[in-house]
Parts: C-alpha cells; sequence; structure tokens
C-alpha cells in the first residue's frame, strides 16, 4: 500500500513552509519589478531580522512573533537607507556593477555577523516550541511552523492590499510598469525606489523574525536561502508578486517531498537547484509568463 | 611624450621591475616570499577569471570548481599513483576542460546569463565541494595531505619558498601574455562584442555558445593549472579550501577591483589586495575569514560607488602625470 501519511505529511509541511519562503520571495520580487536590481544581498536582511529578534527575545524576552512588529521598521528603514546611499549611484550602470555592488553588501553584512556574532547558530526555544498539532494520529505539524505560515500568509495579504488597494501601491505598480510613463505622470519615482527597498527588506527581516523559532540565528543563515529565493522568484515570474506567493509554496512542496524521499541529509537543495535550471532552460518566464525584460 | 618613447619607457620600465623581482628571493627572507607567492597566485588565477569575467562579461562565482580540481587530480594521482604533478597539471586541467564544457554548454545554449550564470556557477562549485567532502577516500572533510619528501623538481617537490616565488611568477607571465594576444586576437574582440551587446553581437555574425565556450574553457584552464601548483605549494587538498565560495570570491575579487577587462587589473587588484589580507592576518589572527571578508565587502562596495572601472584607470592617470603625455 503506497505510504500516503509520508506524502501527506511531506505536502502540508511543505506548504507550510512553503509561507515563509513565499515572504522572502515576495520581497526579492517586488524590489526587481520595481528597480530592476537582482538583490544578491536580500537574504543577508533575513538573517538581520533573525538577530535582532533572537536578540530582542535573549534581553527582553520578547515573542519572536512580536518582535516582528519591530524587525520589520527597524529593516525597513536599513534598506532605506542603504537604497539612498548604495542602490540609488548604481542604477543606471550595467548588470554587472549593480551585481558586484550587493555581492559587496552580502559579504559586509554576513561578515560583520560573523565578527559580532561569531559562527554559532543561535537558536531560542520558547514554552510552545515543541507543541505539535496531531491529525488523526499521523501527521505531525509544530505549532510554530503554523503560526509562522500564518503570520507570512498574512503579512502577504497585507502587502497584496497595499499594492493592489492604495494609492501608494499603484503609484509603485506604474513605477514597476513603466519608469519613464510614471515619472511623466508627476510620480516620485526616486521616492518609490526608496520605499520599495525598504519593503523589500522589511519582508526579508519579517521572514527571518518569522522563521527564528525554528531555525537558529547565524551569518550564514542568509546563504541558505538565497537559491530557493531565487528560484521561487523565477518560478513565479520575476516582478510578479502573486507569482511568487504560489511558486513559494510550490517549492516548499518540493522541497520537503524532496527531503522526504531522496537520500541524503541537503539533497533537497539538489532539487532545487535542478528545479531552477529546468526553469532556466525552458521556461525562464516562470510560470506566469510575463515579460522578463523591462522597458 | 610621444607615443612611441612611452612604450619604449615602459617597456624598459617592465624590464626593470622584472629584473629586481626576479633577484629578491635572494635576497629577501621566507616572509616576503610567501607574501610575494600569494601575490603572483592570485593574480594568475585573476587573469584567469578575467578572461572570462572581464572580458567576455560573464561574471563567475564558481571558479572555485577548477581550481580545486587542479589541486585535486594532481594531488590524488600524486598520493595514490606516484604520478607527477606535471602531468597531474595536464589531466587537472582536461577534467577542467571538460567541466567547463559541460558547465557552460548548458548554461550558455539555455540563456542562462548575468546574475543567473553568477548563481549556477556558484551552486555548481559547492556542489562539487560538497561531493568531495563525502568522498573518504581523498579525505572527506579533512583534505588529503600531499607528503613531503625529498626535494625534487620532477615531483615538484621543494623545501625552500623560492622555486615557487619563481614558479608562480613565470606562470602570471604567462598568463598575462596569454591575455595579451586574446586582447590583440579576433577572439578578443568577439568576446568584448559579446560582452557589450550579446544579441547585437549575434546578429553581427559572432557566435556566442561558441565564444563563451571558449573564453570559460581558456579561464577554467589557467585556473586548473594554478591550482595544481597551489596544491604542491600548500601540500595539501582541502574541499572547503579548494571548492568553497571564499576561495571563488578571492579569485574573483582582485580582477574586479583591479579593473575588469583590463590586462593588468588582477596584478592591481591583487596588489593592493593580497598584501592587505596579509596585514589582517597579522593582526586579527583568530577571526580572520570573518574581517578578510568583511574588508571585501567594503571595498567592493567602495570600488562599486566610487570607482567603478577598478583601480587600473585612476592608476594609469597617475602615472601618465608622472611620466608626462597626453591622458588617454
Amino acid at each position: 500500500m503506497f505510504d500516503w501519511v509520508t506524502l501527506l505529511q511531506a505536502i502540508l509541511g511543505g506548504a507550510l513552509n512553503g509561507g515563509v519562503l513565499a515572504l522572502i520571495a515576495i520581497g526579492l520580487t517586488l524590489v526587481f519589478g520595481v528597480m530592476g536590481i537582482i538583490n544578491f544581498a536580500h537574504c543577508e536582511f533575513l538573517m538581520v531580522g533573525m538577530y535582532v529578534s533572537y536578540w530582542l527575545f535573549s534581553l527582553l524576552g520578547m515573542d519572536p512573533y512580536l518582535s516582528v512588529v519591530i524587525s520589520v521598521p527597524a529593516l525597513f528603514v536599513m534598506g532605506v537607507i542603504i537604497q539612498r546611499f548604495l542602490i540609488s549611484p548604481v542604477l543606471g550602470a550595467p548588470v554587472n556593477i549593480q551585481v558586484i555592488l550587493t555581492i559587496g553588501i552580502s559579504l559586509l553584512l554576513q561578515n560583520l555577523a560573523l565578527f559580532l556574532f561569531s559562527a554559532d547558530p543561535k537558536a531560542i526555544n520558547l514554552s510552545y516550541s515543541s507543541k505539535l498539532l496531531i491529525v488523526g494520529d499521523a501527521l505531525f505539524f509544530p505549532w510554530v511552523r503554523i503560526y509562522t505560515f500564518s503570520a507570512a500568509l498574512g503579512l502577504s495579504i497585507l502587502l497584496y492590499f497595499l499594492l493592489m488597494k492604495t494609492h501608494f501601491g499603484r503609484t509603485l505598480r506604474a513605477a514597476a510598469e513603466n519608469r519613464r510613463a510614471a515619472l511623466l505622470m508627476g510620480i516620485n519615482v526616486e521616492r518609490i525606489f526608496v520605499l520599495a527597498f525598504g519593503i523589500g527588506m522589511a519582508c526579508a527581516g519579517a521572514a527571518g523574525s518569522l522563521i527564528l523559532p525554528f531555525y537558529p540565528a547565524s551569518p550564514e543563515a542568509g546563504m541558505h536561502f538565497i537559491m530557493t529565493a531565487f528560484v521561487i522568484v523565477i518560478l513565479g515570474t520575476l516582478g510578479n508578486f502573486v507569482g511568487a506567493f504560489i511558486a513559494g509554496i510550490i517549492i516548499g512542496v518540493v522541497q520537503a517531498v524532496g527531503a522526504a524521499y531522496l537520500p541524503g541529509g541537503s539533497m533537497y537543495e539538489a532539487v532545487t537547484f535542478v528545479v531552477f535550471v529546468g526553469f532556466m532552460l525552458f521556461r525562464p518566464n516562470g510560470l506566469f509568463g510575463r515579460s522578463l525584460e523591462r522597458r | 611624450m610621444s607615443p612611441r618613447r612611452r612604450m619604449q619607457y615602459y617597456a624598459v620600465l617592465g624590464v626593470v621591475i622584472t629584473g629586481v623581482l626576479l633577484c629578491l628571493p635572494l635576497v629577501t627572507g621566507p616572509y616576503f616570499q610567501t607574501v610575494m607567492i600569494s601575490l603572483f597566485f592570485w593574480a594568475f588565477v585573476g587573469i584567469a577569471w578575467n578572461i572570462m569575467g572581464g572580458y567576455a562579461g560573464q561574471i563567475s562565482l564558481g571558479h572555485a570548481a577548477f581550481l580545486g580540481t587542479g589541486m585535486y587530480t594532481s594531488a590524488v594521482l600524486y598520493v595514490f599513483w606516484g604520478i607527477s604533478p606535471w602531468l597531474g597539471i595536464l589531466v587537472g586541467a582536461l577534467f577542467s576542460l571538460g567541466l567547463a564544457l559541460i558547465t557552460g554548454y548548458f548554461s550558455f545554449q539555455f540563456g542562462i546569463r548575468g546574475p543567473y550564470f553568477i548563481l549556477v556557477s556558484l551552486a555548481f562549485a559547492e556542489i562539487i565541494r560538497v561531493i568531495f567532502v563525502n568522498i573518504p577516500s581523498v579525505g572527506g572533510s579533512q583534505g588529503l595531505p600531499i607528503p613531503l619528501e625529498e626535494p625534487s623538481f620532477l615531483y615538484f617537490q621543494f623545501v625552500e619558498k623560492a622555486p615557487f616565488y619563481y614558479i608562480f611568477f613565470v606562470l602570471m607571465i604567462l598568463g598575462l601574455f596569454v591575455n595579451w594576444r586574446i586582447t590583440k586576437s579576433r577572439l578578443g574582440y568577439y568576446l568584448v562584442s559579446i560582452r557589450e551587446n550579446e544579441d547585437a553581437a549575434a546578429t553581427l555574425g559572432v557566435n556566442p555558445l561558441k565564444y563563451k565556450l571558449i573564453a570559460l574553457s581558456i579561464s577554467a584552464v589557467m585556473t586548473s593549472v594554478g591550482g595544481t601548483v597551489w596544491a604542491q605549494y600548500l601540500m595539501y587538498a582541502e574541499p572547503s579550501h579548494a571548492f568553497g565560495v571564499t576561495m571563488s570570491i578571492e579569485i574573483a575579487i582582485r580582477p574586479i577591483i583591479g579593473g575588469m577587462g583590463t590586462l593588468f587589473g588582477p596584478v592591481i587588484g591583487s596588489l593592493f589586495l593580497t598584501p592587505l589580507g596579509e596585514c589582517i592576518r597579522l593582526f586579527v589572527g583568530g577571526s580572520v575569514s570573518g574581517v578578510q571578508l568583511l574588508l571585501y565587502g567594503v571595498i567592493l562596495i567602495g570600488v562599486v560607488v566610487l570607482l567603478p572601472n577598478g583601480l587600473v584607470f585612476p592608476l594609469q592617470r597617475l602615472l601618465s602625470k608622472v611620466f608626462g603625455g597626453k591622458e588617454r
């Protein structure tokens, strides 16, 4: 008899993970969609968010889910500053230069964390960390993962409304769709860029806070997610917000199923890599096919 | 000063500097030689990287794959079968060539460019690293030490540093020569055209796939050769060092900040960064890896924002001012 339980566990567990992966990817795709920058340092901001929440927990006993309230604005501000001083100057430069810049930022953040906090992973233990939701005596889901998924979903929905229903969101989408036309319409594109980058980083930071309950903070945490984040963004089509979310869930599931059925501990990363290469080869426009090239 | 006089001046300068560098090991101690060896080595692999990253415009953060292949191939051949590393160089180069052709083909044929190519190259080197960490017979994560036997040119064993000084220096010069020849050849122009606008180049009849593959192959083979010699110098091959992201970054950063797509960029980059790295090592010791890479991050950011074309051009201007003549 086919082992449905393992499969179902993997699929549902993977979907739960996918929620926060989606949040990470949304930030990345937003920055690309609006500014055309592929931010290698994106997941380092996730790492920063993790550390912010970690220290808030260690020093003040603040629950990581609560600390999102702090990490989001903090990372937003950080993103704004970085955009204003580092990213802005290179917006017109060739892609290679932009990429090198973000790699430099990534190196800086990673090693600053290494220098300040050492390489030891810092895990936190909440009173409810080990509580499980048991379904039908066969499926086990840690409550923290469910909370994280819900929070990520909530934030994503919030962002969706921000983008779709508010004036600000409209101006942002306009700037993303056609920078010049937006400028001609009197939209302060420069300010949009700053805000968009800030939001993108805030997403990453929030994701960092949200995964802290089950993922220890370490300087290399960012590196673990960056490949996955890029794959999700491509899968969901670069610049496509909803696509990123759906792709996030899909990749979450794919990774979990891969981990369940493939031998070896980190083979699921190979799966991600295979998906990445596969999409680059056959469908670089992602699942939702919007044009990669921006005007 | 007329251009001709300037060329003569530079030629003389080049000969003098080369002469001095060649004589230095006779009057300096092993520490100085160690730093210079590193300088030449990183300059050489930087030149190799530059052919791909600077001239062809395809930045790769996975060159450690080729370097590590060079390191391990010769190390394994020597340790297990007593084969001279001179042969190991060739075999390693062959393997690296194969790797380059395979990954290059699959990347370029299917349009993996720019940041995506960076990611693919990163992932590629990482996969190889993980593979080697999981092969106990070649040392696994502990690595493979190369036993020191009697000094022998045939088996690339030297007790003193001086021979390596000369070998790496010669490698660097050879690298510069190869690079120079490429710049002067059709290949060089094709690569630059691909870098500047791949699609336009394609419409003009330049086959991007073919020439990117050629560039990558040359780059990989050179890197691999450097790796083999480096392994013999270190007397050790270890996966995280040989194939790690840090190695790829070290390879790439010197040409990047020195000046991508220029002949002396990697050399200048190495001239600037290598002694800096040594100083950091002296001062910090413990968390060296962190501080050094942190500095690299800061320097990268600084260079991109302030000197996007690298250090070469301001330096060129400086030299022109010193020696007179028009600024080009």
